[in-house]
């Protein structure tokens, strides 16, 4: 009771409160433009939020993960468009009910599962997240150096037919993380002589390059996909109950994304493909899905909108982020040396619940905007993409000058823009950049206390429990994903065999 | 298909040899580097502890990797001569020289930041470069003015971001030029 009454109070604050509408209405708005995400605004946002206290920054850094999730399914439904790609899945069932005259339905359905999946990842993170800590507690360097491996491998192998490309950009975010003055014996790490290496490859300029510039040069470059704003049909509170009348997918597919968002790297696109190929089996109507079927826009949004606080899981009970935007996240706790772990439960509560209630209080608030500024959010999402494009530019100065105050980061985060916009084009991911370049220091300095310990005996990795309990858990998931890889390929070549 | 072979089976633009080649050569090349670029530590506190050893290990998981990937890519075609060929990748390099021309676009706005201050450069900067991708009517010049003063509200008031004087405030009375510096 006392921890709810101090996150209420942490909450309550103006600038909280402030933080909490403007970054849920910010997100659905961001997500509900196709081709600028959450990723570009928490970029551009980031360097702004250093200068906040934790709570309101992550609040604010949430409010725009959580809502463009929601936002994302609008153009998805209307104009077969997703608004971030992991709403590609609801563009199957959404759009066909668009063609029909049922947009207000679908997107009402769309927000109440995405609704149901968030309160229900929000459940999970606080039934979760202490128990967890209460076990990472026990944790020395060895289960921290494992965990970031684990993060690591996870990530790489979650990119299904790209696992080399993954494992390649993965490489270069962790040689990146080496480079520079390194403490231990003030040794210079790939500086070529240059002051301004000394202090390493800076997050900032990387995280707006890659995502922010990189995505401001595409939509400069390409043809304006933006057109008239199609007209909303049909009833709109229909659908918010009609959720709740498939009850089995509505939970299933949350619970499929609060599992895939704890697991590090894997995130909502396995969880909607799971979800949704799940509620297709399980389904009485399996052949409506692709046509408009309410269960397969359930299954999509309550998966992917379930991810987001369970990704809060293992970055804060064992300070470990699972993908790119809880590593951008992880930079805002740095700053203001607030570590998260098991400690964190422990010296501050006030915070956690705060945190907690926010991540509810964002859900309501996002549902409320949603239901009624649909028509006006419909209108601001056929901005010109070119435009937008602009506009990114523009906002990452401050991220990438102001924080220096010379050339270098600016052209370091150009560098990077360009970097970015190559490897889109070829279909290279980009993500396990950013987080070798946050989890590479990390596995780096607990390696070496880990191996201090044992005078250098790897056996230490296999003989703490947790530790091994760690490779183990990565051993199970490698094996598993290889085996489901094994059996698609084999079922594709069977339906191959069978076309005549 | 065999799990290797799907790794580069996806349909590509020309010029995903390069990129994987140059990968390739930066952690062949890296690696090589090694001896210069990192040192040892002086006493016999164990391999562990040797600064070398995180550039070791990710470069060689970078060179390892993208050598992989280059074998994935030969055994998929992508390094046939229709998709080596020198107008397939003149095509494709231009579209990333294309994108540099953003580059020279934004160290002018920085270097514009310095002499007419913060919110003037934004503008122009936006206007501007709105006019070179084809937003040429007038209310996108409304639209630049509107972003500008968002811009200008969100960080120079809000957020109170400080940015370097403007020469050209300088040029001014000093009550305005002091005015303009603080919120503009």
């Amino acid at each position: 009771m006392d921890a709810i009454l101090a996150g209420l109070s942490q909450l309550g604050q103006w600038h909280v409160l402030i933080a909490l509408f403007a970054g849920a209405i910010s997100g659905v708005i961001i997500g509900a433009i196709p081709g600028l995400g959450p990723a570009v605004a928490i970029a551009v946002l980031l360097p702004a939020t250093y200068a906040m206290d934790p709570l309101t920054a992550l609040t604010l850094l949430l409010g725009i993960y959580s809502g463009a999730w929601y936002g994302g399914a609008i153009p998805a439904i209307l104009i077969n468009t997703p608004g971030t790609p992991v709403n590609v899945l609801t563009t199957y069932d959404g759009y066909p009910m668009t063609l029909a005259g049922q947009a207000r339905r679908a997107l009402s359905l769309a927000y109440s599962s995405s609704f149901v999946g968030g309160i229900v990842s929000v459940v999970v993170l606080i039934a979760m997240a202490q128990p967890l800590a209460d076990i990472a507690s026990n944790f020395g360097s060895a289960e921290f150096a494992m965990a970031a491996l684990m993060a690591m491998v996870l990530v790489v192998v979650a990119h299904r037919g790209r696992v080399l490309a993954a494992a390649m950009t993965l490489a270069f975010g962790l040689f990146l993380a080496s480079v520079g003055l390194e403490t231990a014996f003030n040794t210079q790490r790939f500086t070529f002589g240059q002051v301004w290496l000394q202090g390493g490859v800076p997050l900032i300029p990387v995280v707006l390059g890659l995502f922010a510039m990189s995505q401001a040069f595409v939509l400069l470059l390409e043809d304006d996909q933006a057109g008239e704003p199609p007209r909303l049909t049909g009833r709109f509170f229909q659908g918010l109950a009609e959720a709740f009348r498939y009850p089995k997918t509505l939970f299933s597919s949350s619970g499929f994304g609060v599992f895939m968002g704890i697991l590090p790297g894997v995130g909502e696109f396995l969880a909607q493909f799971f979800s949704y190929t799940l509620a297709q089996k399980t389904s009485k109507t399996p052949d409506l899905f692709g046509k408009g079927a309410p269960e397969g826009l359930i299954a999509s949004e309550a998966a992917n909108n379930a991810v987001p606080a369970a990704a809060l899981v293992p970055l804060l009970a064992l300070g470990i982020p699972g993908e790119a935007l809880t590593a951008m996240m992880l930079s805002v706790f740095m700053v203001h040396n607030v570590i998260p772990g098991p400690e964190l439960f422990a010296t501050r509560p006030e915070f956690i619940s705060g945190l907690y209630l926010s991540l509810l209080a964002m859900n309501v608030v996002i549902l409320i905007f949603l239901l009624f500024a649909t028509r006006l959010i419909v209108a601001l999402s056929r901005v010109n993409t070119k435009f937008i494009g602009v506009v990114i530019l523009a906002l990452t100065l401050v991220g990438t000058y102001t924080a220096s105050y010379n050339i270098v980061h600016p052209l370091m985060a150009l560098v990077f823009g360009l970097i970015g916009f190559i490897l889109k084009r070829h279909n290279i991911p980009v993500v396990p950049i950013v987080l070798g370049l946050v989890l590479g220091p990390i596995f780096e300095a607990r390696l070496r206390q880990a191996l201090g310990t044992a005078a250098g005996d790897m056996a230490i990795f296999v003989e703490r429990p947790y530790s091994a309990g760690l490779l183990a858990i990565m051993a199970i998931a490698m094996i598993g994903i290889a085996l489901a890889n094994r059996q698609r390929r084999r079922r594709e070549r069977t339906a191959a065999a069978g076309d005549p | 298909m065999s799990a290797f072979d799907e790794e580069t089976a996806q349909e590509g633009v020309p010029g995903r040899a390069v990129v994987a080649l140059f990968f390739l050569v930066l952690g062949a090349g890296g690696l090589a580097l090694i001896p210069d670029q990192t040192g040892a530590s002086p006493g016999d506190e164990g391999w562990f502890t040797q600064p070398w050893l995180m550039p070791l290990l990710t470069l060689g998981l970078l060179g390892a990797a993208s050598l992989l990937y280059v074998v994935a890519l030969w055994r998929n075609g992508e390094f046939a001569r229709e998709k080596m060929s020198g107008a397939a990748l003149a095509g494709e390099a231009w579209i990333w020289l294309k994108s540099a021309e953003f580059f020279a676009w934004y160290v002018a706005y920085i270097l514009l930041l310095g002499l007419i201050g913060y919110s003037f450069s934004t503008f122009l900067f936006v206007a501007c470069l709105g006019l070179r991708v084809g937003l040429r009517q007038p209310k996108w010049l409304l639209a630049a003015l509107g972003i500008t003063l968002a811009m200008t509200l969100l960080f120079r008031l809000g957020l109170e971001i400080w940015v370097p004087p403007a020469d050209l405030y300088g040029l001014l009375p000093k009550s305005v030029g002091v005015f303009l510096q603080r919120y503009f």
